[in-house]
């Protein structure tokens, strides 16, 4: 346990800094409920499917200035984004996100600002905007939804670049109104798009703006400047307090829906408050053959990642197949990945990517690194090759065909050091890189659209070098104990001449590809589907796949639905 | 406006549900421990390891209760915690109480239960074989169906199967008891029936029913889930708040509400139906397997209107209805919006649907052949009048252009090979009343204080139907005076006493009718009174928005004037207003009578695109014609029709309540259980509201709205039905709902699930 941490954390809590006398791993809905006495964030599930406990989490995102460069070995650094997670020592502009308060530990709270809906009801005159629209809409029915819908669309207001309808439903895709007046929602929503079409692009303008229009207090303003925060920065960093026996959180959206009440006292070392790690929740762009992204990266930076949208062409198209804005805003690269969940999105869409894991270790003398590829990183069902001591420090992403080519070796050395990384790029393959265009494509079969687990989900990619189709990678998620990369599928593939080739033979490519991913599948029965659907819907997916590859290549008229 | 400051009070986050009330600091909570089998002998539970956790641990079972161990008032089939055996897997076996919350569930879990595992049941058919029923099976029998049959140019047989439905009201069961002086108890319950909670916890606590209070303020959702089953938890908190002799407050966790609580009855059924070769249909028979689970609960209720409306919004001149209450190791199936009626629907679609088919028809054309008609007789003998069956039909097929929407789907259809598209219409025929007919009954009180300001209580439960702004409204109506002077409070036994649950789409028709009898009787107390001060004959008199009119000219008197001279002239200015439904009769024996008060009639069509290649579905869009007759509050009532729609697509093809075989509830929670979110539902809805007709039997001539509506979601199944046959015309027509995506991958396969 760390006692300075969690004992004298600081936070804002709608207009008052407050100190929690608890463990920093207790649910931040409890916190609230139980602590503060704010009933009004409301207990619907607690595991993030419904919404009802949404709060607003401000915090401040670094400005980009001023910061140290991080380096991988001699690769320089050539551009970085950032996460939100860590905090500004060097002052930045708060940014405002809707996140689950059951699955949210009170330690990542620490010198944040959490807005709940009795803030939002602060405002002059006691009803914002958003709360007008659904009063005029009826959007209330029994009630017990409608914080955490107001919260989420302030939030939207606040955060999103994207102010149109369509933006406003994706924020409220976490929220569930049983009774159910998602229509009044609806017509609420397009009220708010109406009224805040004129909104500023620029960050803190906008929330002046907002504050100004009683969307949001005004403490949001006074978050930024207040003395409480740069007291609360000076406090001891948490990983100090790292040992085998802690528990290392990423976003919890896992942790907490397996473990609703955790002992009291407890105490978990949460990665993205890491600050000596500053690099763990951010975009960092090597210029040349790889993404690392930061471990605890949240998955809504990642899809919002320039660097990820330009490397990884299409990616934020899939967004929305991973659970709901709520969870995104919450849950991080490494979590979900260390959580080795034989279904989880996220997985599957970096094993189709080649994707590697930078290990670190922070216990004991040997503050080493390590690199492994994805595919040999889950080693069993839940089981991953993690040693004690060690967190996955980063997510690796190849972007370029020496990159892939590197990832697809499957090469894994356990006493690899920093240097040997760079080494490879520098010495073994060679720069002057063939530019391969990448492909990628993400499919998923699940109940509903929008925050449900799959059935079964994969993932696609390739490179076009010259005609042919290089580094070709297909994932598989529940299908097999761990998620799986189906090689014998891709091999068939490997080398193929893409560019240029008749409808009727990518067609011919498609039915044997798909035929072999069917095969190369082990599903079982369970509650999400039978092992029959589930390897139906493998060949079906992957024929997606090609479908959305090939579609001007006319490969539909070759293929039978 | 007074009767809108519960929607405000929501959306600043204002409103208290049982967790948010203030606790006292004496406070125990309470967790329950679930059974862990399907059926099983109890052969001991040993406290010893809860009990060495906290002193504050506490633990009681059956033996503990002073009253009789039992909640079941049709049949004694359920124990407030059980003695010898439990029932279902998930069954509250004991309760414990301590401290703090997360002890309770901690000490709950620390109990050590040893248990046989006895032989179990969970499939409906294999429980009537046995001939294990909760009680005997019911039929409705008329005309000559036999015979009838021998007559048809077409008959078809068939199997359809519906699944349960998890009610997800968003605030889980939960109740808050204490002690109060003399032996009395004071229960705050989220419960749509007080005096229900109040009558089991006067069981099986031994007392007079005068001696326990219940209280409800607001239910964070119902849909039927808090109607008979809300008493347990009331029972259990009452239970250890008398033993303990300190205030207990017990509300579930998700996980352990959806596994210890009852949902909508699956049904499973075997249908007949023959027509002329017109399309006339001559004859229907119907057997239906109700999966009743361990107890009776409201299941002889639900099966009557399942036999009610067997036949959905069509005439049939012969058939027999024959419904089978199937008891099995589940929990205790129980009352959800539509209440037995949505099965029903299913079924007489399902075989209509397969009539169509084996006659090579259009289904929307034996559908509008064969719907009622004014002064029809229903086959149980009701009279139907103001019939707006056709009315409905025909309007919907005007908004939603149904012939271009057919062309527009058929061109469609056959340039994408890739994607399908499919459209069908559901009419619906709904009768509004309580089918047990002493329910059609309630009560209300209203006080006019001395400064004008009004208050009502009546039975009406506020769950998110917003029943509360409607009674406000009727009130507001009936004594001329705005809205906002009126307003509507909580549901207690001590100010309406033997009310019945706010259920049925009746709470605004009963206790709005009682509030305006109570509005009625001190108006005409006050109408005297403004008589003589105005000096003229109280036939003179009208008030409207608060101002006194004399042969509807504006006075000098003014409403809060008038009260305070009617209170200085001691005039009584609160009335008890009461109401029962006039006319209603059913003859058991028969199966003949006339058991509602009217029918709501309505009809929707639904667009469903089908993703052939990824096995995927989703409503693309919906148009609702519905009779609302003269609303008395049109936003409400959108926001019921297209709630109650969403939940019924919900229902057909989404929501997917899954049991083992060995009668583990396997989709327990809201990560494998999943209900419609706003991207479910079709952006494009579009609702049209017949115009009004005269209802006498509500306020105002307003109509029910709760539940009709849900059966419009029941056109989505068919929708989708349409798209698959549209991608594979060979395919087997499985009437199977929820049709999830694993089914619509097993009908584009053409294999066996």
């Amino acid at each position: 346990m760390n006692f300075e941490r969690d004992y004298c954390m600081k936070i804002l809590v709608n207009n008052k800094w407050v100190s929690p006398g608890t463990a920093g791993g207790r649910p931040a809905l409890d916190f609230i409920r139980l602590e503060l006495g704010l009933k009004g964030t409301k207990e619907g599930c607690r595991e993030g499917d419904c919404g009802a406990c949404a709060v607003m989490l401000g915090e401040l995102v670094p400005s980009r200035s001023g910061v140290r460069a991080y380096q991988i070995g001699s690769v320089g650094n050539k551009d970085v984004e950032y996460g939100s997670s860590v905090l500004g020592r060097l002052g930045g502009v708060p940014r405002y996100r809707a996140v689950p308060s059951c699955l949210l530990a009170l330690g990542e709270l620490a010198g944040k600002h959490l807005i709940t809906i009795e803030g939002l009801a602060s405002v002059p005159g006691g009803l914002s905007p958003v709360m007008k629209a659904f009063l005029e809409e009826n959007a209330s029915q029994c009630g017990f939804c409608s914080p955490g819908f107001i919260i989420s669309l302030s939030a939207w207001l606040a955060e999103s670049d994207r102010l149109d309808i369509e933006a406003a439903l994706k924020a409220v895709d976490g929220n569930l109104c049983r009774c159910t007046g998602y229509g009044a929602i609806r017509r609420a929503a397009q009220r708010l798009v109406k009224e805040f079409a004129d909104l500023p692009e620029d960050r803190m303008a906008r929330l002046r703006a907002l504050v100004e229009r009683a969307v949001l207090p005004a403490s949001v303003l006074e978050y930024a400047e207040s003395a409480e925060l740069l007291f609360a920065q000076e406090e001891k960093p948490a990983e100090e307090g790292l040992d085998e026996k802690r528990t290392v959180l990423g976003g919890g959206t896992d942790f907490y829906v397996r473990n609703p009440e955790p002992e009291a006292g407890f105490s978990p070392f949460i990665l993205g408050t890491a600050r000596a790690y500053s690099e763990i929740a951010r975009v960092d762009n090597d210029g040349r053959h790889w993404l690392r992204l930061g471990a605890a990266l949240r998955i809504s930076d990642f899809f919002a990642s320039k660097a990820v949208r330009e490397n990884i062409p299409g990616i934020e198209e899939f967004e929305t197949q991973f659970a709901s804005t709520l969870i995104r805003n919450l849950a991080t690269l490494g979590g979900n990945i260390v959580n080795a969940s034989p279904v989880a999105d996220l997985s599957a869409m970096l094993l189709g990517l080649g994707a590697w894991i930078e290990i670190r270790s922070l216990s004991g003398a040997e503050r080493g690194l390590r690199w492994l590829n994805l595919d040999a990183f889950f080693t069993g069902y839940k089981q991953i090759a993690l040693m004690p001591g060690e967190i996955v420090a980063a997510i690796l992403i190849p972007t370029t065909s020496e990159g892939s080519e590197f990832a697809g070796s499957g090469a894994y050395d356990g006493e690899q050091r920093e240097e040997s990384l760079s080494g490879r790029f520098e010495g073994g393959i060679g720069f002057g890189a063939r530019e391969g265009r990448l492909f990628f494509s993400f499919e998923k079969a699940a109940k509903r659209d929008n925050l449900d687990i799959a059935a079964v989900n994969t993932a696609m990619s390739f490179r076009l070098d010259d005609a042919f189709a290089r580094s070709v990678r297909i994932s598989a998620g529940g299908v097999a104990e761990i998620p799986l990369l189906l090689g014998r599928a891709a091999a068939l593939m490997e080398g193929s001449r893409i560019k240029g080739a008749k409808a009727k033979d990518l067609a011919e490519l498609c039915r044997r590809v798909k035929k072999q991913a069917e095969e190369d599948v082990r599903p079982m029965d369970d509650v999400r589907g039978s092992a029959a659907y589930r390897r139906a819907m493998i060949g079906r997916l992957v024929q997606a796949h090609f479908l959305r590859f090939f579609a001007r290549d006319g490969i539909a008229e070759e293929l039978e639905p | 406006m007074k009767t809108i400051d519960e929607s405000i009070a929501h959306l600043r986050g204002e409103t208290s549900y049982i967790d948010d009330l203030p606790e006292p600091k004496d406070c125990l909570y309470a967790a329950v421990r679930l059974s862990e089998c399907a059926r099983g002998k109890i052969l001991s539970i040993d406290p010893g390891a809860a009990l060495a956790l906290d002193p504050s641990v506490i633990v009681l079972g059956a033996a503990d209760l002073p009253g009789e161990n039992q909640i079941g008032f049709t049949k004694p089939d359920e124990p407030v915690l059980p003695e010898a055996e439990w029932e279902y897997w998930g069954q509250p076996i004991a309760l414990v109480l301590a401290a703090t919350r997360e002890l309770a569930r901690k000490a709950a879990a620390a109990l050590a239960v040893d248990y046989q595992a006895l032989p179990a049941r969970t499939d409906p058919r294999a429980a009537a074989a046995a001939g294990d029923f909760i009680l005997p099976s019911r039929s409705i029998v008329w005309g000559e169906a036999e015979k009838a049959f021998e007559n048809c140019a077409f008959v078809v047989t068939g199997k359809v199967d519906s699944g349960g439905q998890e009610h997800v009201y968003l605030e889980t069961q939960g109740a808050y008891a204490e002690p109060r002086d003399n032996g009395t108890i004071f229960v705050i319950s989220s419960t749509q029936g007080p005096t229900g909670v109040q009558q089991a916890v006067a069981r099986s606590q031994g007392l007079p029913m005068n001696k326990v209070e219940v209280e409800a303020r607001r239910l964070g959702g119902a849909f039927g889930g808090k109607e008979d089953q809300a008493a347990l938890w009331a029972c259990l908190a009452a239970l250890g708040a008398r033993l303990s002799k300190r205030p207990v407050k017990l509300y579930l966790d998700r996980k352990t509400d959806i596994r210890a609580t009852g949902k909508r009855h699956p049904y499973s059924s075997d249908f007949k139906i023959g027509a002329d070769k017109e399309g006339n249909i001559l004859a229907f028979e119907a057997e239906y397997f109700q999966n009743s689970g361990c107890s009776c609960d409201l299941s002889p209720a639900i099966l009557a209107r399942t036999l009610l409306h067997a036949t959905g919004s069509y005439r049939v001149p012969n058939g027999k209805v024959v419904g089978h209450m199937c008891r099995t190791n589940l929990p205790s199936f129980t009352a959800f919006r539509g209440f037995g009626a949505p099965q029903a629907f299913f079924v007489f679609e399902a075989a209509l649907d397969a009539l169509a088919q084996a006659m090579k028809l259009p289904r929307e054309e034996l559908q509008r052949k064969n719907l009622y008609r004014e002064d029809d007789s229903s086959y149980f003998g009701m009279p139907m009048k103001s019939v707006r069956a056709e009315e409905a039909f025909g309007r919907l097929t005007e908004i939603a252009s149904w012939d271009a929407l057919k062309a527009e789907i058929n061109a469609f259809n056959a340039a994408h090979r890739f994607e399908k598209k499919g459209a069908a219409i559901l009419p619906v025929c709904f009768g509004i009343s309580f089918t047990k007919l002493p329910m059609n009954q309630a009560g209300a009180l209203v006080h006019v204080y001395q400064d004008g300001s009004v208050l009502v209580s009546t039975g009406a439960i506020e769950m998110g139907q917003q029943v509360s702004r409607k009674i406000g409204v009727v009130a507001a109506r009936s004594l001329g005076i705005p809205l906002e002077w009126v307003r509507v409070e909580r549901t207690s036994t001590l100010t309406v006493a033997n009310t019945v649950p706010t259920a049925a789409s009746t709470g605004s028709d009963l206790n709005g009718m009682a509030a305006k009898a109570a509005c009625e009787e001190i108006l005409s107390r006050l109408t005297t009174k403004a008589a003589e001060l105005l000096s003229c004959p109280a036939e003179a008199i009208a008030i409207r928005q608060g101002r006194i009119l004399e042969n509807g000219k504006e006075t000098a008197l003014g409403w809060k004037e008038l009260v305070e001279a009617a209170h200085g002239s001691r005039i009584d200015l609160s009335a008890h207003g009461f109401y029962a439904t006039p006319g209603l009769f059913y003859d058991m024996k028969t199966e003949r009578g006339s058991p509602f008060a009217y029918h709501v009639y309505g009809a929707a069509c639904v667009v469903v695109r089908l993703d052939v290649l990824r096995a995927r579905c989703k409503v693309e869009s919906a148009y609702i014609v519905h009779d609302s007759s003269n609303s008395l509050d049109e936003k409400v009532d959108l926001g019921q029709i297209e709630g109650a729609f969403a939940q019924g697509l919900g229902w057909t093809l989404l929501e997917d309540l899954r049991f083992g075989p060995d009668g583990r509830l396997l989709s327990d929670s809201l990560s494998t259980y999943k209900l419609p979110d706003i991207s479910f539902v079709p952006e494009k809805l579009v609702v049209d509201i017949l115009p009004g007709k005269d209802n006498p039997l509500t306020p105002f001539n307003s109509k029910a709205v709760g539940e009709p509506p849900l059966q419009y979601g029941i056109a989505g199944y068919f929708a989708l039905l349409e798209a698959l046959r549209a991608a594979k015309p060979e395919g087997e027509t499985r009437y199977d709902i929820p049709f999830i995506p694993e089914k619509i991958e097993a009908f584009l396969r053409g294999r066996a699930l």
